[in-house]
């Protein structure tokens, strides 16, 4: 009796773990892989690895980094935005640990670079000069000289998943507390702020007369003065918008909203030249990738297509099927001569490789 | 698979939000006036629950059922004339064998389905954003989202630690790493879950009463379950977890069914 009492009370838990796990493995996706490309090499962010892929051969898997997954300080780690490289052959990636690590490309040693966040590292560091600006989950901005010092530290009441954009002694950061801030990059001191009236999760675009421009949630692109924050000009767009603005030659920003359409938009004025929707039923969580003269747009019921600068559509390829359901996430990633990278989940293949006719050049699977 | 449960309550949660202000510490507010909601709309099946579980300590405690247990016991009748003289026994006491465990599998999808919108509504990484916004039929999710997860001292989208000793533990204990933050929730989920289940676990004298030995395993099992759960997932879930806790605790006593020696007995007082 007591056996079946013990089996009964494992069969219990058992399933009552599993029904609270949501029936799910331990390497389920809570992101699409971010690419990176240097020169011949993309390096993969997705799930527990940075997949390190040789691009002149199809993307063969050159080197699974890190390479001691059994180090403590990795427990737990999850890898999904494009990775940071940093001189000497290094990567900054930060995890879903909460740590933000650098790892050796030569011979895939990790080391935790700053570890006090407190939440996840979504967004991807920008790298300048001399200054890593780090935004974290946890609402804070995070300054480090290239040794890895915390230079400062600028909070804001919500998680940033943004990647912030500099201008001059400037850097700008969109949070999801519906704000934007102006921040001293030097010292981290707040200049400006500007609510947005609702959240944004990507960086906005700033071109070379200082005007940013920033898609948000309550489906509008904002214009906005970057020596002021006041605003320019603002365009309703038909649906939320979770992707950056791209911008082109002669005045003409493109945007994607997460009702799968695709805009051109002049930016004196926001005045919306052409809009074209992609495909039904679906979004767009990336930007457009302007490339040969034509902008490329996957959505996330795994399509992609192109179009010409006019909104004429060029091509398209549909991936998913309900045996393969392949979701295309994120924006396409041009990795040299005729090769466009793109992000995939809902299946096992994490990349698509196409050209620019939209042809399949090849996949990669990680082992995983 | 419960979607159309989770869905909807992600939106009453979300509605609660927003008619909260949307602001700092209201997703918190929102969980426990839900749950709170949800406890008084599932008081029926919890009365039921009780009062069969109630009848069954009573079939237990029968002179007839103990007797018949013992014939069991000595291999005087088999498994089959057991079962007939005990469905005689439930006929004749008036008792639903099933009174006890359906209110609890009735409970369990709306249960796991608050579970489920909790998690879901905070939508901590872009793809959990990407399947939430669709999911809203709220008019403006584009000014809530994404939910202001601040609550008391916590943030309702990661695992709750205090870090007010973080210091001090950290000198205490190096080996900690710097990560001296005390799990209160989890340690208050634990003291919940188990006052819970040992307050409402009807006591048996019957020594061969099984059902009350699973009983007595279960309530020290699902308190630690419950605990690594609030440790390791979200402070929203913990948060959860104490409300109904404490709410199901509050019912118990409103009934007049409180009965705090059980928390101190070790074990029932056997049958003379």
């Amino acid at each position: 009796m007591k056996k079946t009492k013990l089996l009964a009370i494992t069969i219990f838990f058992l399933a009552l773990s599993l029904v609270l796990s949501g029936c799910q493995g331990a390497a389920v996706a809570n992101s699409w892989p971010g690419i990176t490309v240097d020169g011949a090499t993309a390096y993969v962010a997705y799930n527990q690895a940075v997949y390190a892929l040789d691009l002149d051969r199809d993307g063969q898997l050159s080197e699974t980094l890190p390479a001691n997954t059994s180090d403590s300080s990795l427990k737990g780690a999850l890898f999904y935005h494009p990775p940071v490289l940093l001189e000497d052959g290094y990567l900054l990636t930060g995890s879903y640990n909460n740590k933000l690590f650098e790892i050796d490309t030569q011979d895939g040693g990790a080391r935790e670079f700053f570890t006090e966040a407190r939440n996840r590292w979504i967004a991807t560091p920008l790298l300048t000069e001399n200054r890593i600006f780090a935004p974290n989950a946890n609402g804070s901005v995070y300054a480090f000289d290239l040794s890895g010092d915390l230079l400062w530290e600028f909070e804001t009441d919500a998680a940033i998943w943004a990647t912030p954009v500099m201008n001059g002694s400037r850097i700008y950061i969109v949070s999801q507390d519906h704000k934007m801030y102006a921040l001293n990059a030097a010292t981290g001191d707040p200049v400006w702020e500007l609510d947005l009236g609702s959240a944004a999760v990507n960086s906005p675009a700033l071109d070379a007369d200082g005007v940013l421009y920033i898609g948000t949630f309550g489906s509008r692109l904002l214009a906005i003065d970057s020596d002021n924050g006041s605003i320019i000009w603002e365009t309703d767009t038909l649906g939320w918008v979770w992707g950056s603005p791209v911008l082109g030659a002669d005045g003409i920003l493109y945007l994607t909203d997460l009702e799968a359409n695709l805009y051109a938009i002049e930016t004196a004025d926001g005045n919306i030249l052409w809009s074209k929707q992609v495909d039904a039923d679906t979004g767009i969580t990336g930007s457009a990738l302007l490339y040969n003269e034509a902008l490329f747009v996957v959505t996330n019921s795994g399509l992609i297509a192109s179009y010409n600068l006019e909104g004429e559509r060029l091509w398209k390829e549909e991936f998913a099927s309900e045996d393969s359901p392949v979701e295309f996430h994120g924006t396409p990633v041009a990795a040299g001569d005729n090769l466009i990278l793109v992000s995939s989940i809902g299946t096992e293949t994490a990349v698509f490789a196409f050209n620019s006719e939209l042809e399949t050049l090849w996949q990669f699977t990680p082992d995983n | 698979m419960l979607d159309f449960i989770i869905n909807p309550f992600v939106n009453i949660l979300l509605y609660i939000y927003q008619f909260l202000g949307a602001g700092v510490n209201d997703f918190g507010w929102a969980i426990l006036i839900f749950t709170i909601l949800i406890r008084l709309a599932l008081y029926p099946l919890t009365k039921s629950q009780m009062d069969s579980a109630k009848s069954m300590q009573k079939l237990n405690e029968h002179p007839d059922y103990i007797k018949l247990q013992k014939k069991k016991k000595e291999g005087k009748i088999d498994q089959e004339k057991f079962a007939q003289e005990q469905m005689e026994l439930y006929r004749q006491l008036g008792i639903n064998p099933f009174g006890s465990c359906l209110p609890t599998l009735l409970q369990f999808p709306i249960i796991i389905g608050m579970y489920w919108a909790v998690t879901k509504a905070l939508a901590t990484s872009p793809l959990q954003l990407i399947e939430l916004i669709p999911e809203i039929s709220l008019q403006n999710a584009a000014t809530l989202l994404p939910l202001n997860s601040h609550f008391l001292w916590m943030d309702l989208s990661q695992p709750e630690r205090w870090y007010g000793l973080a210091d001090i533990i950290t000198k205490a204990l190096p080996f900690l790493n710097g990560n001296g933050g005390i799990p209160i929730l989890a340690i208050l989920v634990v003291i919940t879950s188990y006052f819970q289940s040992k307050m409402m676990t009807p006591t048996s004298s019957n020594p061969n009463d099984q059902s009350a030995a699973m009983s007595r395993m279960m309530a020290l099992y699902v308190p630690v379950l419950m605990g690594w759960i609030s440790y390791t997932y979200s402070a929203g879930l913990a948060v959860y977890f104490v409300a109904s806790n404490l709410v199901s605790l509050m019912q118990y006593g409103l009934m007049g069914k409180l009965d705090f020696s059980k928390l101190l007995r070790r074990k029932e007082p056997a049958a003379k």
